[in-house]
């Protein structure tokens, strides 16, 4: 649990300092912190809302929203 | 998937509450491709608007819900523990943690206000408000929802406490893994 809560803010920190960056390689950025956001979401639905405990539909179907989510807000973003 | 793996899954808290969050993912994906389709189409007013946020609002707050939810996660696996420990605490400091969000957000906005900004002022602003506003309507009926999962985590252990606790938490989860997004797309992007 503890684990999750640190790689959480470190990866926070991570997209706040590539934001604080960001002129440097704009396209590159922006999909770099919309996959931290992502990477985020997905520790905090497996670790904090226990979908590693849940049956396959329950977490391939968060994961499946996520990626198809991901993809799509990178896809228009970049 | 073996045998035994099958016969330790279970669906975390009530079946209902993965029907709302279910629901709340769709409605916000929305939100966020409305928010993409902005920034694709107006890409210079999208970032000097985004320019006048400050920062350290958004960082603080993430920092804030994360905190909240890893305090929520202890209390519902100290509850499901049973050991007669007091536990109330998590559940007090992450209702802390949604208030302070939640009077950072008003600063935060009143800021803007006064800045002239406004939800008329252009696309990028009237997004800001109106999803930052829906989403701090979670993060109010999240408090509450802690409030009574602090009372509920002093009860005797049974398994309709555990998911009812479960599904308090998962709600507050949701609220924390919504905000990630928003973050990213109103601040960071």
């Amino acid at each position: 649990m503890t684990w999750a809560w640190f790689l959480l803010v470190a990866v926070t920190i991570l997209a706040w300092w590539l934001a604080e960056g960001e002129q440097k390689m704009a396209d590159a950025t922006t999909t770099a912190i919309l996959l931290t956001a992502g990477v985020k979401i997905w520790v905090i639905g497996y670790q904090f809302m226990e979908l590693k405990l849940a049956p396959a539909f329950l977490r391939y179907g968060f994961l499946l929203w996520l990626i198809a989510i991901s993809c799509i807000l990178v896809f228009l973003i970049s | 998937m073996n045998e035994k793996s099958q016969a330790q899954s279970r669906i975390p808290g009530e079946p209902g509450i993965w029907a709302f969050v279910t629901g709340d993912l769709l409605v916000f994906s929305l939100f966020f491709i409305l928010i993409a389709i902005g920034n694709q189409e107006q890409g210079g007013v999208f970032s000097s608007a985004r320019g006048t946020l400050d920062l350290r609002f958004g960082l603080a707050n993430t920092l804030l819900l994360l905190t909240g939810s890893f305090f929520v996660a202890i209390g519902v696996e100290r509850f499901r523990l049973d050991d007669g420990r007091d536990n109330r605490i998590w559940f007090r400091l992450a209702i802390l943690s949604g208030v302070i969000f939640l009077i950072n957000k008003v600063f935060e906005w009143n800021a803007k206000v006064s800045d002239g900004m406004t939800p008329m002022t252009n696309d990028f602003f009237m997004y800001y408000f109106v999803f930052t506003a829906i989403h701090a309507i979670h993060v109010f009926v999240g408090v509450v929802i802690l409030s009574f999962l602090f009372k509920k985590s002093q009860a005797p252990f049974t398994p309709e406490t555990q998911r009812g606790l479960e599904s308090g938490a998962i709600f507050w989860h949701l609220v924390d893994l919504l905000w990630i997004m928003l973050f990213a797309l109103f601040y960071l992007v």
